[in-house]
């Protein structure tokens, strides 16, 4: 039986408070207590946190880590089957590198769950995935299943389409093609029968958009304008859709409207980069306070590999320096990553029962003078650094 | 006149406390006085405050267009690639937004680069993140010729349908060319103004260097030999490659512009041979660094987080302050106007709640030509 005791450490449980000088005990790779003086039993690996903080793993909340290979973007490039502007059956899980050493990159920089996506210049470009940063097989690190469909709307997938001379090249046949194709899930989803385009995959496709029309799984979609949002917040109330806002834009306007109706957003990479696309020129980040003010559950993203997924808590860091609650910025990069992915019962925050995903530092994450000592995911040692 | 005192002034490598009087007429600094005159005023609001030089960053695209940092945009004419009479000053929009981003983080002065797409890009330019006299912002055309080696230029060349340079050996030929050319031009000197030659000639005349995209050691290698072949001084951009190269690059004083290593994923597999301390591994070999953002590649703030890296990982806290300062100042040729605190250079100077880049230290303003800019005025 595998157990380890983390003992002396400033322990971050994130939903039930800091605890100075406290003990957590991992067996199975769950946690199995929490608390003060805590037992060391025979067998049980001690690992010692005097002077460090603990943590729960950090969750990228958007990523294309490992269809974008790390290194060789000219090659490996699986985002976007561009043929097809609606390709929901697609899955991220099939096209992911297992072995792009971002993963590892990521696991040691504190980061354990990451969320994968298919493309944003199709409308519906595949089924979302989340995978824990460990190296190992799909068996032992995927979270759940598919996550989500993921689409893209507003200024890129015209932008390519129409380039491309093909449709939908404006706002409209975004939409247009986008409520048919839910239309037809909807038909699907009541009475089997398929859509009258007569597509050689279209039963895959309606099948792929069954869970999403059964609010099983969220739509996904990477937006900026408020009246892209606004056109995305219609359809998905006239299909009766859940919603996660990818980047978001412009949504801290609504932000209030969001929390009413349970609608998350995933937050970046705009303001960690130098903003040149003018659909982002909305400066989110000195916004990003409004999301917090009103309630909104919203997470970080890198967009990996717009930035490096294990840099997100650095580049975080330039929000928390210039004011954001570092609290507040914890819990979005800890339990509300775990809300958006769909598993907050599993991981995101130090309590026993969850997944013994933690790592020890010896300072704040978002401080980049801080070195992240150890990582621990499932309960397993994944890093380690002096 | 106006007086700035702190106990807290960057001079020589450390802060130290110092009087400053700054010519607002000329934007110059007049005295720079050892130690605090209770007598006189201070125009900041607090003695304690760090005063460093303005940041320079001299590896920019800023507001150069584009759809995004690594697209050709602006920043590169899609098919031609020996191009030494186009100047990035052209392209930049000075009232962009990101110039005010800029200054909110400290940078006073920022090099603006022609893309690493064409193997000759063109010269780069110098502007001033701020002043109200929009001419001043223009601080120079031309003080170097960026130009590319390694994978980017034949990728380019590619994507305009099969044109040259498609091979290594065609981009060094390119360039050599370009540079032979120039200097052929000079020598005949037939009256009629060729402004490609005008662009090379101050790399000729080793007024201004080359700046050099490189990533590979091979690159790296080709690069220094042709600086010495041509007998022009060279700047390494990225030079990712450098540890290999790290005693040849410091013996021949060498800068090397360190962009973002830790925000970045490596894209192409030349540029995979980096590590996150490279910059710092190069500061402690004795290779003159500049760190810069390669703006808009990622945010100016983010700096800081290369920065405090190189101090994590224990390269020593001048070279990492000279960084962002005097190295940067040298590589764009203004080591004598800007990038330290002395009488007769320009009053650029930025103002910090601490040490800066520490976590904890906030900016409070810059001062840039003897303006106050940045917090809507006084720090």
């Amino acid at each position: 039986m595998s157990c380890k005791l983390i003992r002396g450490g400033k322990v971050y449980t994130v939903t039930q408070g800091v605890l100075d000088r406290a003990d957590i005990l991992i067996r199975e790779g769950k946690i199995a207590a929490v608390g003060r003086d805590l037992p060391l039993e025979p067998g049980c690996e001690k690992i010692d946190a005097s002077g460090l903080s603990v943590y729960p793993g950090m969750i990228d909340t958007h990523t294309h880590l490992g269809l974008d290979e790390w290194g060789n973007w000219d090659e490996i490039n699986e985002l976007n089957e561009m043929g097809d502007p609606i390709t929901p059956q697609l899955r991220a899980v099939d096209g992911f590198h297992w072995q792009d050493r971002a993963l590892a990159e990521s696991a040691r920089a504190g980061v354990t769950s990451i969320i994968v996506h298919t493309g944003s210049i199709q409308l519906f470009s595949g089924q979302s995935m989340a995978v824990k940063t460990r190296p190992g097989t799909p068996q032992k690190t995927l979270l759940d299943g598919c996550i989500g469909i993921k689409g893209g709307f507003g200024g890129t997938p015209k932008a390519f389409y129409g380039a491309l001379g093909g449709y939908p090249a404006t706002r409209m046949g975004e939409a247009y093609v986008l409520r048919q194709a839910l239309a037809d899930a909807c038909a699907y989803r009541d009475h089997r029968i398929l859509p009258k385009s007569g597509e050689w995959d279209a039963e895959e496709k309606m099948r792929a958009l069954l869970p999403l029309v059964r609010r099983e799984i969220p739509w996904r979609v990477h937006v900026y304008k408020l009246y892209d949002i606004l056109t995305c917040l219609r359809i998905a109330r006239e299909f009766d859709l859940r919603v996660v806002l990818e980047h978001g834009g412009e949504s801290p306007m609504i932000a209030d409207y969001l929390t009413e109706n349970g609608i998350m957003v995933t937050v970046g990479p705009s303001g960690f980069i130098g903003s040149v696309k003018p659909e982002t020129f909305y400066p989110v980040l000195e916004n990003v306070e409004k999301y917090f003010d009103a309630g909104t559950t919203i997470g970080f993203q890198s967009d990996h590999p717009i930035i490096h997924t294990a840099s997100l808590p650095r580049a975080v860091g330039m929000l928390v320096r210039k004011g954001l609650d570092e609290t507040k910025a914890l819990e979005a990069m800890t339990i509300n990553g775990a809300k958006i992915i769909g598993c907050e019962d599993r991981i995101g925050s130090i309590e026993v029962g969850k997944d013994a995903d933690l790592f020890l530092a010896d300072g704040s994450p978002f401080d980049p003078m801080t070195t992240i000592r150890q990582v621990l995911i499932d309960g397993e040692t994944i890093a380690r650094e002096e | 006149m106006i007086t700035i005192q702190s106990k807290n002034v960057w001079l020589d490598g450390e802060y130290r406390p110092a009087t400053i009087s700054i010519h607002s007429d000329t934007g110059r600094i007049e005295r720079v006085t050892p130690g605090l005159c209770p007598d006189a005023e201070n125009a900041l609001e607090s003695a304690e405050t760090y005063v460093l030089p303005g940041l320079i960053d001299c590896h920019t695209h800023a507001a150069m267009g584009g759809p995004g940092g690594d697209r050709i945009g602006d920043q590169n004419d899609p098919k031609h690639f020996d191009t030494p009479f186009f100047r990035a000053i052209d392209a930049t929009d000075p009232f962009h937004a990101c110039y005010a981003a800029a200054e909110k983080a400290g940078f006073t002065m920022v090099a603006v680069l022609p893309g690493s797409y064409c193997v000759v890009g063109g010269q780069v330019g110098l502007v001033l993140t701020g002043l109200r006299d929009p001419f001043g912002r223009i601080v120079a055309e031309n003080v170097g010729m960026k130009v590319a080696l390694g994978a980017r230029p034949k990728m380019a060349a590619e994507m305009a349908g099969g044109k040259s340079p498609q091979t290594k050996m065609a981009v060094y030929a390119m360039l050599r060319e370009s540079l032979l050319r120039a200097r052929r031009n000079r020598q005949e000197d037939s009256g009629a103004r060729d402004l490609g030659t005008e662009g090379w000639s101050k790399v000729l005349d080793k007024q201004a260097p080359l700046r050099v995209h490189c990533h590979r050691a091979d690159d790296i290698l080709k690069a220094l030999r042709f600086g010495e072949e041509m007998d022009v001084n060279i700047v390494l951009e990225h030079a990712t490659g450098a540890l290999e190269l790290a005693e040849e690059i410091a013996a021949r004083k060498i800068p090397v512009v360190c962009t973002n290593t830790i925000l970045r994923v490596p894209q192409l597999s030349e540029e995979t041979c980096a590590t996150e301390h490279y910059a710092a591994e190069l500061m402690r070999r004795g290779v003159p660094v500049a760190l810069s953002t390669n703006f808009p590649e990622v945010a100016w703030d983010a700096i800081r987080i290369q920065a405090c890296e190189c101090l994590r990982c224990g390269a020593p806290y001048r070279a990492v302050i000279d960084a962002l300062t005097l190295v940067p100042a040298k590589i764009v040729g203004m080591e004598a106007q800007t990038g330290s605190i002395e009488e007769g250079k320009w009053a650029d100077l930025s103002f910090w709640t601490g040490e800066y880049p520490r976590f904890e230290t906030q900016p409070l303003g810059v001062m840039i030509h003897g303006e106050w800019r940045g917090r809507g005025g006084r720090a």
